[in-house]
């Protein structure tokens, strides 16, 4: 959902500019890196691994 | 056993949806099946897929005419008020030359949600004669169905930004209008017939065709 929720901001900034003076700050770019970020996690991460190292404790 | 191997359903055996592991059935259509391991339901099927889908596409269909007649978000500046639809939004983007997130919008907003309506639809009713064309091809709608679901919220998401950013009282505000409620239902309510879909059922009636 966090990359949907970007194109929805940057729809949002482009919407304000007839209105205002936008000015993207640091945290925006934050915001980015933290999607990629979490995309690359989200995909790395394999469910599957976890439970057999439960079955292998129990 | 067929070319291609026997299915679960042909050896009662089912996936927990949980966890993933593979459960063997006490008998063909038993209810209150747990997960060994993790405890969850254990089906075949999705149970009662066809009738729970059908509810939820047409209650989105129902849902959809008041998301796109009624307004989204209404603008006031300096006291006066303008209102929004969703298709207004899209033509707001072309007339002033933003045709690239026009397209987005128009994308997101117009067309995904009735393409997954059109291919639900088409999915239900295919299943429902028993189809016996192109499984392949259909399993791979059901897919495209349910990974582009979630690209309709980018609307909503930019009316919750702009209605939490614009507090400027008579000034300027943006408010979220009533269309923005069904539009909203829209999406989830189509996700969760996507969610309640079995792809599994477009086989069924190839597979009991072999055997």
């Amino acid at each position: 959902m966090m990359e949907v929720f970007i194109i929805g901001i940057l729809v949002a900034i482009v919407k304000l500019m007839g209105m205002a003076t936008i000015v993207p700050g640091l945290a925006l770019w934050a915001f980015v890196l933290l999607m990629l970020v979490l995309a690359g996690a989200v995909s790395c991460f394999e469910p599957e691994a976890v439970w057999e190292r439960l079955e292998a404790r129990a | 056993m067929s070319a291609a191997g026997a299915t679960a359903l042909a050896a009662s055996c089912a996936r927990c949806h949980d966890c993933g592991l593979l459960g063997r059935m006490p008998g063909p259509a038993v209810h209150g099946a747990r997960c060994a391991r993790c405890g969850g339901a254990l089906h075949l099927r999705k149970p009662r897929s066809l009738e729970r889908t059908w509810a939820l596409v047409i209650a989105a269909a129902v849902c959809y005419v008041p998301a796109n007649v009624l307004p989204v978000m209404s603008v006031t500046s300096f006291g006066q008020v303008d209102s929004d639809t969703i298709f207004s939004g899209v033509v707001y983007f072309l007339t002033h030359g933003m045709w690239p997130l026009a397209l987005v919008v128009f994308v997101a907003s117009i067309f995904v949600p009735v393409l997954k309506l059109a291919i639900l639809t088409f999915l239900l009713i295919s299943v429902q004669r028993g189809s016996n064309w192109r499984p392949a091809e259909r399993t791979r709608l059901y897919r495209v169905t349910e990974a582009i679901g979630r690209w309709s919220m980018v609307d909503i998401f930019a009316i919750t930004i702009l209605v939490a950013l614009v507090r400027l009282g008579n000034l300027a505000s943006i408010d979220a209008g009533p269309g923005a409620v069904f539009f909203g239902a829209v999406v989830v309510i189509t996700m969760l017939a996507a969610e309640s879909f079995d792809p599994r059922l477009i086989w069924d009636r190839s597979e009991a065709r072999r055997s």
